[in-house]
Formats: C-alpha cells, structure tokens, sequence
C-alpha cells in the first residue's frame, strides 16, 4: 500500500466520488430518489384524486419528509395528462412569488400552478393567487407543513419501515459500514425528518469509513 | 436487437494520481466481435462537488463522437483522448465535501439505455481531514 506525501500519512485511499458515500446529495435529492408510495397509493391515483378534485390540492407533511420527492416524481404525470406545469420552490423568508411568475404561468394553456413551500408566502400573496388561479380555471398544488384549505392529496408521514427501504435501496448500489442500529438511532434522533436523518446517516458512514482506513494504516504500520 | 456490449474506459496511468498541468491520456472501446450500433459517445473531463447540500460541477474537457448517415459509429476501435489537467480545484475527500475529478464516458446507442462509464482520479495532493 501507498503513502500519501502527506503530513498525516493516511493510506493513498480512492480517489474520492460520489460512489463513496451512498448518503450524498446525489443519491437523495429530489429527482435522484422516487418516491416510494404506500399500498394502494400511486402516481397515476393521486393525478387522478387530483383532476377529481378540480386540480386543487395540498400536500402536507412536516419538514424534509419527502414533499418535494413526491412533487418531483408526479409532475411527468401531470405533464402526460395534459397540464402545463408551473412550478416555484420557496425557502426560508421568500414571501412572495418571483416578479411576473404568475402572469407568465397562468398565460400557458391548461395551467397547474405548483407552489413547494406555500407557507413561504405571506397570507395576502396566498390569498391573491388562489383567487388569481380560480379566475384563470388554473390547476393549484401546494406543499405546506400544515393545512391550506386546499383539499389534501396526499400527507407524508416517513415510518421506519420506508427508511429501511430507503437505506436498503442505497446501499445495494453503495455498500456502506453503517448497521442497523446506526438506522435506528438516526430514526429515533430526527424521526419523520428523512433529509436530515439520511444527512445523519451520511456523518456516520464518513466516521466508520475514516475509522477503516485508520485501523487499516495502524495495521500497516506494524506489520511494517 | 444486440445486446450492450462491454465498454472499458481505461487511463494510460494505474496510479490514477495527476498534477495540476499534468496531461491525462486513455482510450475507451466497446469489447465484442460483433458491430454494437451507436448514435453518439460522449467523453468529458470534469470536476463535481459531491456531499451534503448543494452540488457544483465543470466541465474541462469535452468530446463528442457523431455516427454519419448510414454509417453507426464502431466502438470496437479503441478511440483515444487526452487533455492538459488545469492548476485547480484540486482533489478533496472531506467529510462534509468531496472535490471529485473523473472522466466520464456517455454512449448513445441506435437502440437501449444510454450507458455510462466512468474513471475517477486524483488531481494534486491535498490530503484527507485526519479522523476524528
């Protein structure tokens, strides 16, 4: 094994990649990871529950549990079933939509308006594009962390049985040292949060992985 | 329909370590005694962050291979590629970011999901954060 020209002389490791850690961004953002439905939900139902209900609908559920993974993963069906898809995602502090945003969106033919992060805005911005939405016979898909008086399509509610499936679908493309009490510390220390809890399990695969090669170089060292 | 053929995309240098003005050369090819139809193969050089949180990449170095009418492109022939490496950023394998360098190869075949190779190396000597 090589050394590293290095001041703490670790073990030449792999270049590093995005195959190290199967808890990166890359592997579970939104887009990289479908969304994984419960028994007798599926895409093309909820695209179906929503055209039911006018194409007015919320999606709730609490911070980082997997609304946005949903909207990502519905929104080629919507596209399918005819609907121009506008969609704004809003963070922290942005209270009102983007300049001219809804002009330009409600001007396509057959519009839904999708609105990720709704308690973003401020109560008069909800109020003026809702109005604005049913006065254009637009479609109206929000994501918030409570009720919007929007009819509820779907509410996310991570259970532990999903992390599992989650962990066991990311480490079957990348083996990780994490084990199954790492999994349940994560779940019990961030709960339905599944973003922070797969940044948790992120930190620990680094922290075994670093340990590996380290008890790796004390090997090395005495041997040598 | 023809089956995916093995593709190997391989360095000149095992030791897949460079130096900033470094030239990195090698060659990708399609292994089979039988002509693998492709519309396109895509090689590039590049750099993406990789971790917790947002995400940045760039593209160094990019070559594109285009079949001509009536005449798919045969990878059979080993096509080979090279490039200057630039003085930054340097390689990085930290804990919450990864600084990652690879050559990449995208192949477009007439018929099949698009495959994907790809050859991660080390550019400088930074080295890892000592463990905790």
């Amino acid at each position: 094994m090589q050394l590293v020209k290095g001041r703490n002389q670790l073990p030449t490791q792999e270049p590093p990649s995005r195959y190290a850690n199967p808890f990166a961004t890359c592997w579970t953002r939104p887009g990289a990871m479908a969304f994984r439905f419960p028994r007798g939900k599926s895409a093309e139902r909820l695209v179906a529950e929503l055209a039911a209900s006018d194409w007015q609908g919320e999606i709730i559920g609490p911070h980082g549990s997997g609304k946005s993974t949903l909207l990502d993963t519905l929104i080629p069906h919507f596209v399918a079933a005819g609907r121009s898809v506008a969609l704004v995602t809003l963070h922290d502090g942005q209270r009102r939509l983007p300049a001219r945003w809804l002009d330009k969106s409600l001007a396509s033919s057959r519009p839904l308006v999708i609105i990720d992060g709704w308690e973003q805005l401020t109560w008069l911005s909800r109020r003026i594009v809702r109005r604005r939405c049913c006065r254009a016979s637009a479609g109206l898909l929000v994501t918030s962390h409570a009720a919007t008086g929007l009819p509820l399509l779907f509410r996310t509610q991570p259970t532990r049985e999903l992390v599992d499936e989650l962990v066991s679908a990311l480490t079957a493309r990348i083996p990780s040292p994490i084990t199954e009490s790492d999994v349940a510390a994560s779940h019990a220390c961030r709960g339905s949060n599944l973003r922070e809890l797969l940044f948790l399990l992120y930190d620990r695969h680094e922290q075994l992985s670093a340990a590996g090669r380290a008890a790796a170089q004390t090997t090395l060292s005495r041997t040598a | 329909m023809i089956d995916a053929p093995t593709v190997s995309l391989q360095l000149d240098s095992t030791a897949g370590e460079y130096q900033p003005g470094q030239r990195l050369s090698g060659h990708f090819l399609a292994e089979g005694a039988v002509p693998w139809p492709v519309r396109s193969a895509e090689l590039s050089i590049l750099w993406y962050t990789a971790g917790q949180g947002e995400e940045d990449f760039a593209v160094h170095y990019f070559e594109r291979l285009v079949d001509e009418p009536g005449r798919p492109l045969d990878l059979r022939l080993p096509r080979r590629f090279a490039a200057t490496l630039p003085p930054s950023p340097l390689s990085y394998d930290g804990r919450i970011v990864k600084v990652c360098w690879c050559v990449r190869l995208r192949v477009f075949p007439q018929q099949g999901p698009e495959l994907l190779r790809e050859k991660a190396f080390r550019l400088g000597n930074v080295p890892p954060p000592m463990p905790e």
